[in-house]
């Protein structure tokens, strides 16, 4: 038996016309099929109105109040996370950039070469500091030089921790902190 | 909305977190329990609902507040819900750990108190066997009495979408329905049947 229009009528009853409605009758009065059909959505349609809605378990907003602190927590470093390999990543880009423009502008005789040069300038210097430092020092009396040493390593030190405290926090905590 | 809730919206778009607690404190059951329908299972949907309030409040300040506040924050536990479903593909349903009330009957009839563990497990029987788009529309239309424009909304649906899912969960709840009902179970008693379906 052809059971359309009818059996898409069943799931659409309240959209009907008043003839439609009287065929579909007509209809389900020979068609057991059909007329099972509604008794089930029937059925089932009064089971799903009569469920009631589930509540969660004693203590959700307790439990939304602690894991928020975690979440952000957690949210924080993963912007850390991403902050730090943006920055990495455009280091590294640049440095590339770098190479390649060094690449297409000089030979590779050429690069050493200025690698040497570059090496050799750099140690001179170092010594010519030295050379001035030393020069220095002979010139102030012989406290002077403890005191400074005291203080200039002290002061090192304090600003090594600083900035390990620091990095420490960034990554720990993230960059912004409500 | 009332106006505490509204006040708790503005101020929780402010970054109130008391007042985004007061939310949660007052959407928690919605939200779970279309988490629970659509996952089926009490850890799997206090997780969800979780997720969903930690959703929403990351993005509450850029909410719409001329949009229906319930509505925004069941779409948002839908899809995630939904997301779930897709990549879980293999719908767990353990009807034995259903949480207990917060306001349990002082001295439940165990008759009354079998038939609707029966009830629950028919329901998600037939809920779990619709694609997790379809269960949502249900789920949406059964228990919040959302209309296809709001349905469509929550679900980024058009209302003719939302029709054609309705009429496809229709049929197949009626054909499920001669598969798992049991014989004890008798729906034509009740008194809220309703024949516009």
């Amino acid at each position: 038996m052809n059971h359309q229009p009818f059996e898409n009528w069943i799931f659409d009853e309240s959209n009907l016309t008043g003839e439609e409605l009287h065929k579909l009758e007509t209809h389900l009065d020979s068609c057991s099929d059909c007329q099972q059909l509604r008794q089930g959505l029937r059925s089932a349609s009064a089971l799903f109105q009569a469920a009631q809605m589930v509540p969660p378990v004693p203590g959700f907003t307790q439990r939304w109040q602690a894991s928020l602190v975690e979440r952000r927590l957690a949210h924080q470093r993963h912007q850390a996370r991403i902050l730090f390999l943006a920055l990495a990543g455009t280091a590294l880009l640049l440095l590339m950039l770098l190479a390649l423009h060094i690449l297409a502008t000089s030979t590779p005789v050429q690069w050493m070469v200025a690698g040497f040069q570059s090496t050799f300038s750099l140690f001179s210097t170092w010594n010519r500091i030295q050379d001035f430092i030393l020069e220095l020092i002979s010139f102030i009396p012989p406290i002077v030089p403890i005191a400074f040493w005291v203080l200039f390593t002290g002061g090192l030190s304090l600003l090594t921790l600083v900035w390990i405290i620091s990095l420490w926090r960034i990554s720990s905590q993230g960059a912004s902190q409500k | 909305m009332s106006n505490p809730e509204g006040e708790w919206l503005q101020q929780a778009q402010h970054g109130d977190d008391e007042a985004f607690t007061n939310l949660v404190e007052t959407y928690q059951k919605p939200v779970y329990n279309l988490c629970y329908r659509m996952l089926g299972n009490p850890q799997e949907a206090e997780d969800a609902a979780q997720e969903t309030f930690w959703r929403a409040y990351q993005a509450i300040r850029r909410y719409d507040t001329q949009r229906s506040f319930i509505t925004w924050l069941l779409s948002i536990a839908a899809h995630y819900c939904i997301d779930q479903q897709r990549r879980r593909r293999l719908p767990t349903f353990t009807i034995d750990l259903l949480p207990e009330e917060s306001a349990p009957d002082p001295a439940p009839d165990p008759e009354i108190v079998v038939s609707r563990s029966e009830e629950e497990k028919i329901l998600h029987q037939i809920l779990n066997n619709m694609n997790p788009q379809d269960r949502a529309a249900m789920i949406m239309r059964y228990w919040y009495d959302f209309s296809d424009e709001e349905i469509g909304k929550a679900l980024n649906l058009s209302v003719s979408a939302v029709k054609s899912r309705m009429h496809r969960a229709r049929h197949l709840v009626a054909e499920r329905w001669k598969s798992v009902q049991p014989q004890s179970s008798n729906p034509e008693r009740r008194n809220h049947e309703s024949p516009a379906i």
